[in-house]
């Protein structure tokens, strides 16, 4: 799938960036003035760039099959031109400068299309592009992609979320967002839009045109055509019944969970503004930021309460912004995570993490409800369950939860690698036992409180879910989906039920104080 | 584990025995109504767990009841959850 990528170059283009260039001037005269593309020269000079170079490039892999598939679409179409532009830290202006750079040195890279239609001015689109993520420690993108490619026939890997542009003729925003996001998730890295048209129109009632955009049937076909499991909502249609629906189950908690676990989200959304045009626009999202000073959990302005006065503090209230593309304006974009008003958004997706069979708003809710009922066994004699016990009360209710899908592998790594406060390990034998006997996919549900967990990025313990179990809807308490929990110097096992309720076996932990969160590999 | 062919069953008794004393000890029996059992299925669970961290910790290990709070509250919001999800299945809400 990295063909597009690997093609060599029939000629080369030195262009110094660094000092007085402007990108605006030279977008404006070699690339029509997209938008998209003045966004990645101003992604370059965030990184003070001070190298584009230009390739001309003949089409080969997927941009080949693009080609037929728009040639079947409209028999005059034309691909007139196609550049590779890649930025660099570095003054590169030879062939042999480039035997000298490396993966660090490459910002990123953008494939630019020059569409041509009969009657039409030529437009250019960039069929993908790849840029670093800002290097600062609080911008977070859970397991980005490898993307393959060479630039002047030496090979690069750009570390990177891919972005994609609409050209409004094969793809719409739906047909981006997708690839973007699902080129880091499936097994043959790259996905192309024929693929994803020829699924698409087999659930299309009218004749179908990929221009026109994908509905939500057409989006969710897609996912499991590529084995992606996800868990979504269509606000629009469900507030026709439920009309608190989007206060009640918020759009940010699919996203983040999406997000956390490495797999990311796409927000659909109603437009406004001046420049708004008429319709939806959907797009992806894949990391966010995080601000430990943020003022909103203290204010109760982000108390998530699921109903009946049961509620907790989610830790995506420290998320200031998510992370995402925006097709019409280019990749790398902060999102203040409140800034589309809840009105707007009419559909959100959480992709999530292998076979797992409920999203992380269930796992979140699911995991309260032990945390509160395990709440008169923590024992006080340890300082951090006092602190914990008190959080957990039913009239304090100021637990941090934090929901992550992971492997077995990356749990039992994180478990092993946690030192305590007190400099304290967790028992070797207590770790051979859950490598046999954990699933090997878990919803991690991480216990913090408030200041441990922003200040030190802190927490208590987490209970575990087992995600590959589907949840039982007809019960009230799917007892199947309980690990175990860990806390300061304690695990809860569910020992048995019976018509009186759960017994649960608590067993000693070496672990008697606060430890760092699972953090995914970045 | 007992030898299992695939096949249509309208009825599957899952019985896993602990491989790991090789005491034949049943830990758990599902029974299951299934219309099809086409695959041998691995079943995890706390109990299990529990009963080898018994073994182990025995003399440190404690038994307790717990009360489970908020049954109906987190019950409903999950229900609401997964209602909503399900009628999303086929929208035909468009974007573009």
């Amino acid at each position: 799938m990295d063909a597009h990528r690997s093609v060599g170059p029939s000629s080369v283009k030195y262009v110094d960036v660094s000092n007085s260039f402007s990108a605006l001037d030279f977008v404006d005269d070699e690339f029509g003035g997209n938008q998209a593309v003045k966004r990645c020269f101003s992604l370059s000079h965030s990184f003070r760039g001070k190298t584009l170079i230009i390739e001309d490039i003949p089409s080969a892999g997927i941009i080949d099959e693009e080609h037929i598939e728009l040639l079947q679409i409209n028999s005059g179409y034309e691909c007139k031109d196609l550049k590779r532009l890649s930025f660099w830290r570095t003054r590169i202006g030879s062939p042999d400068g480039i035997e000298h750079q490396t993966n660090d040195d490459l910002i990123g890279y953008a494939i630019l299309k020059l569409d041509h239609l009969p009657g039409k001015a030529d437009k250019w689109h960039i069929f993908e592009a790849a840029f670093k993520k800002y290097e600062h420690e609080h911008n977070c993108v859970p397991c980005p992609g490898n993307y393959n490619v060479n630039i002047l026939d030496k090979r690069f890997t750009a570390k990177a979320i891919l972005y994609c542009q609409q050209n409004g003729l094969n793809k719409a925003c739906a047909h981006v967002a997708l690839r973007s996001l699902l080129s880091r998730l499936i097994p043959q890295q790259d996905i192309s839009y024929k693929q994803l048209n020829e699924i698409a129109a087999q659930y299309s009632a009218s004749p179908y045109r990929p221009a026109d955009g994908l509905n939500i049937q057409q989006m969710q076909e897609v996912l499991k055509a590529f084995g992606v499991k996800y868990a979504d909502l269509d606000y629009d249609k469900i507030s026709k019944y439920d009309p608190a629906i989007r206060t009640a189950i918020p759009y940010q908690k699919y996203l983040y969970a999406g997000i956390e676990s490495g797999c990311g989200g796409l927000l659909g959304f109603s437009m406004s503004g001046p420049q708004a045009k008429d319709g939806r626009h959907i797009i992806p999202f894949y990391g966010h930021t995080f601000n430990k000073d943020t003022w909103a959990p203290d204010a109760d302005v982000n108390y998530f309460n699921i109903g009946g006065g049961v509620g907790y503090i989610p830790s995506e209230v420290w998320t200031s912004s998510f992370l995402g593309h925006d097709d019409n304006f280019g990749p790398n974009f902060c999102v203040p995570r409140l800034y589309v008003s809840p009105e707007q958004v009419q559909y959100v997706v959480e992709l999530k993490r292998g076979s797992a069979q409920y999203g992380g708003i269930v796992a979140e809710a699911q995991a309260l409800q032990f945390l509160y009922s395990l709440n008169p066994q923590l024992n006080l004699q340890n300082v951090w369950l006092k602190r914990l016990q008190y959080c957990s009360l039913p009239h304090v209710q100021q637990v941090v939860l934090r929901a992550i899908c992971i492997s077995r592998e990356e749990y039992i790594s994180h478990l092993e690698s946690l030192t305590d406060w007190d400099n304290q390990t967790e028992s070797a034998n207590i770790i051979d036992v859950l490598i046999k006997y954990l699933p090997e996919l878990l919803w991690v549900v991480e216990v913090s409180i408030p200041h441990l967990f922003p200040a030190n990025e802190h927490k208590l313990g987490e209970i575990l879910l087992n995600a590959l179990q589907a949840r039982d809807s007809k019960k009230s308490i799917d007892y199947k989906l309980f690990m175990l929990a860990r806390f300061p110097a304690k695990y809860f096992l569910l020992d048995s039920v019976n018509q009186h309720g759960p017994s649960f076996l608590m067993i000693p932990s070496q672990l008697i104080s606060h430890t760092p969160v699972f953090r995914t590999t970045q | 584990m007992g030898k299992f062919r695939p096949g249509k069953y309208r009825e599957a008794y899952f019985l896993e025995i602990d491989c790991e004393t090789n005491a034949n000890h049943v830990l758990s029996v599902y029974i299951c109504t299934l219309r099809e059992c086409n695959t041998m299925t691995v079943t995890y669970s706390s109990p299990k767990i529990a009963k080898e961290m018994s073994r182990q910790f025995g003399s440190s290990a404690q038994t307790v009841k717990v009360e489970m709070k908020y049954t109906k509250e987190v019950g409903h919001f999950i229900h609401r959850v997964e209602s909503a999800q399900r009628d999303t299945v086929g929208s035909k809400l468009v974007f573009k």
